[in-house]
């Protein structure tokens, strides 16, 4: 099982008799290619955060990759998701002052399994289709489709089992949208990752082989927008 | 990794960081520059004067006589006759009495007159006698002996002529220009308003002022009043009338207080006996004061700075909210984000306190000889003293405890971060 959920239940300590979450349960086996869609406001962000274990359910039982993250402390969610997610938004996946590079040297760096090593990366850039004298220029002087590339690759560097992708393509036009989707699809089919796309673009769900609605994993119903 | 992140995001908001490190320099600059200022001028001043038990002039405050007869500051409220000069000198307690007349100067350096047991008696520092560099005393009533920065800025060799002018100003309307002087002799450098002056006997003095074609302005007489007056020319001979001061020794210092006392209730004339030592503590205390206020004042322009540098990394964390939530979904913890802020305010200290140090000794090197020759302060241009280091890791250390405040609040906004859209 890549994710299991049972019986979660959340809610914002801010805002304790509104809950937002309610999991009884859901799962996603290994290699499995999930697309879920819904409108915001059902809890989409949350469940991610959730499932990268950056919140914390108190209630219910969380296992990613076979790992308990409900039972985790912080600092070994910080480690386990640095190590084993891989995550692409829909925006600000870069740090906008640094290159190609160094933003995936980053995110190296803050796994502490391996050090990094710059031919993986040169490597996944070209395979990303990037050009070379794009690898040193600061990100924010690149193209959005560029920067969602670098993405994909800042989050593949560390060999994550799970790769979580949030809306990744809503930022760019359609001929960008159907190279993106190609390039991801390839390249988790390739190294086998399991991929969970969020997205509420249901013309792209033709690339996945698993569909569901975040009503039907969420029994609660969408009141509050996010 | 964490430097490098911290490099590129400082460089990243280059204005205001550049604001920052500017604000900061100048608080590093005051804060170095009044302590190096306030070091090197005590020490200077306790260096300029040993071995001399009592200084002697005319009845006016303890310290203005300090400043006037030793280091050349401000000016002698009245002189002293060559009568009690002799009387003191042939006081039986009395070791040695050397004689100080003040009044002319060389283009801006002052020139004492004085006679050759000066040059044996006056000591300075740890009890270190005047030496030659070059030459020897004077002999002749036309001999001068040059103070070191004096022959060196002014690039004057031995047999050299020279002419001196009537007051202190460094552009004088009276010149005594028919009596050149012949430089003689080149004192070594001993760090002491010595360097700065120039040396001639009484009757060199004398000399230049015994002129029937040499008047004063009557406006010049007025201001100048206190130093030596100038003669008629009926005064034939070349015997002083009056001197400024004079500096005793004594056979054994038991006796200093007794006369001290001596001299002070002599009747004859008002004068005023002081021991150099007292005279500076009492300096120090009138000193202290200020010493603390400006050291306060430069304190807090350091800690506002500090403050600002804190204010513009708190609205900088506002505008990173993006940044600080990728950098936790790739896995820093906040205590990496708590230390990232705190490495740039620890970065833009150090770079502050690097340049307010180099600016201070580029000013410290320009200024230095308008602090010799205005106010005879010796400031040497190297800052670097354990205490100069004590107070930048005192900085260092005070900006990363300001910049807690906002590495508290990255640290507890990343903590809060989730994946909001």
């Amino acid at each position: 099982m890549a994710i299991s959920l049972s019986n979660v239940h959340f809610s914002y300590p801010s805002l304790p008799r509104t809950p937002v979450l309610n999991i009884q349960s859901w799962s996603l086996t290994k290699g499995e290619h999930a697309f879920i869609y819904g409108p915001s406001g059902c809890g989409k962000s949350t469940l991610l955060s959730i499932l990268a274990g950056l919140l914390y359910s108190h209630k219910g039982n969380v296992t990613v990759l076979n790992q308990r993250l409900d039972k985790m402390s912080q600092r070994q969610r910080d480690a386990f998701r640095s190590k084993h997610i891989g995550y692409v938004f829909q925006q600000f996946n870069l740090i906008p002052y640094l290159n190609a590079i160094e933003n995936i040297q980053l995110a190296s760096y803050f796994s502490t399994s391996k050090p990094s090593v710059n031919e993986d990366i040169e490597a996944l850039l070209i395979t990303l289709n990037l050009e070379k004298k794009d690898w040193v220029k600061p990100v924010r002087t690149l193209s959005i489709g560029q920067q969602q590339r670098i993405a994909i690759a800042r989050a593949l560097i560390n060999k994550p089992n799970l790769l979580i992708a949030d809306e990744p393509t809503s930022s760019l036009d359609q001929e960008n949208r159907d190279a993106f989707m190609t390039l991801l699809m390839s390249i988790v089919e390739k190294n086998s990752i399991t991929l969970l796309f969020v997205s509420h673009d249901m013309s792209l769900a033709h690339y996945f082989t698993r569909i569901e609605s975040l009503n039907d994993i969420n029994q609660l119903e969408c009141l509050h927008a996010n | 990794m964490l430097i490098k992140l911290a490099i590129k995001s400082l460089r990243d908001r280059k204005g205001s960081v550049i604001l920052s490190i500017i604000a900061m320099t100048v608080s590093v600059f005051v804060l170095l520059g009044v302590e190096h200022i306030r070091t090197q001028t005590k020490e200077s001043f306790a260096n300029t004067v040993s071995g001399t038990d009592l200084i002697v002039g005319a009845r006016t405050g303890s310290l203005n006589l300090l400043l006037y007869s030793v280091f050349k500051i401000g000016n002698p409220t009245n002189n002293i006759s060559w009568r009690s000069f002799e009387k003191i000198a042939r006081n039986p307690r009395v070791k040695w009495a050397v004689p100080l007349s003040l009044g002319d100067s060389h283009k801006g350096f002052r020139v004492l007159g004085t006679d050759r047991t000066y040059f044996q008696h006056f000591s300075y520092g740890n009890q270190h006698s005047l030496l030659f560099e070059k030459g020897k005393a004077f002999d002749n009533v036309f001999d001068v002996v040059l103070g070191y920065q004096v022959a060196d800025k002014l690039g004057y060799k031995l047999g050299d002529k020279l002419v001196l002018a009537h007051g202190i100003a460094k552009t004088s309307f009276s010149l005594h220009t028919d009596k050149p002087f012949t430089i003689v002799g080149i004192l070594a450098p001993t760090g002491t308003p010595v360097d700065q002056t120039l040396h001639v006997g009484l009757q060199g003095i004398e000399a230049i002022h015994f002129n029937g074609q040499e008047v004063s302005s009557p406006q010049t007489a007025k201001t100048e009043k206190g130093y030596h007056q100038h003669k008629q020319p009926k005064f034939a001979h070349l015997e002083p009338e009056s001197i400024t001061a004079l500096m005793l020794g004594l056979k054994s210092k038991i006796s200093t207080f007794k006369v001290q006392r001596e001299i002070n209730n002599d009747t004859q004339e008002p004068l005023l006996a002081i021991l150099p030592g007292v005279a500076l503590s009492e300096l120090w205390q009138m000193m202290k004061i200020l010493e603390n206020t400006l050291f306060l004042i430069s304190i807090l322009v350091f800690i506002s700075a500090s403050l600002s540098v804190s204010a513009m990394l708190l609205s900088s964390i506002k505008q990173r909210t993006r940044e600080i939530q990728l950098l936790r979904v790739i896995g820093a913890s906040p205590l990496f984000l708590f230390l990232l802020i705190e490495l740039e305010a620890f970065l833009i200290a150090m770079i502050s306190s690097a340049l307010g140090a180099t600016i201070l000794m580029i000013s410290l090197f320009f200024a230095q000889s308008f602090l010799a020759s205005y106010f005879n302060l010796q400031i040497s241009i190297n800052i670097f003293s354990l205490n100069t280091l004590m107070i930048v890791i005192a900085m260092l250390c005070t900006s990363l405890l300001v910049a807690t405040i906002p590495s508290i609040t990255g640290y507890k906004q990343s903590k809060k971060h989730t994946l909001l859209d």
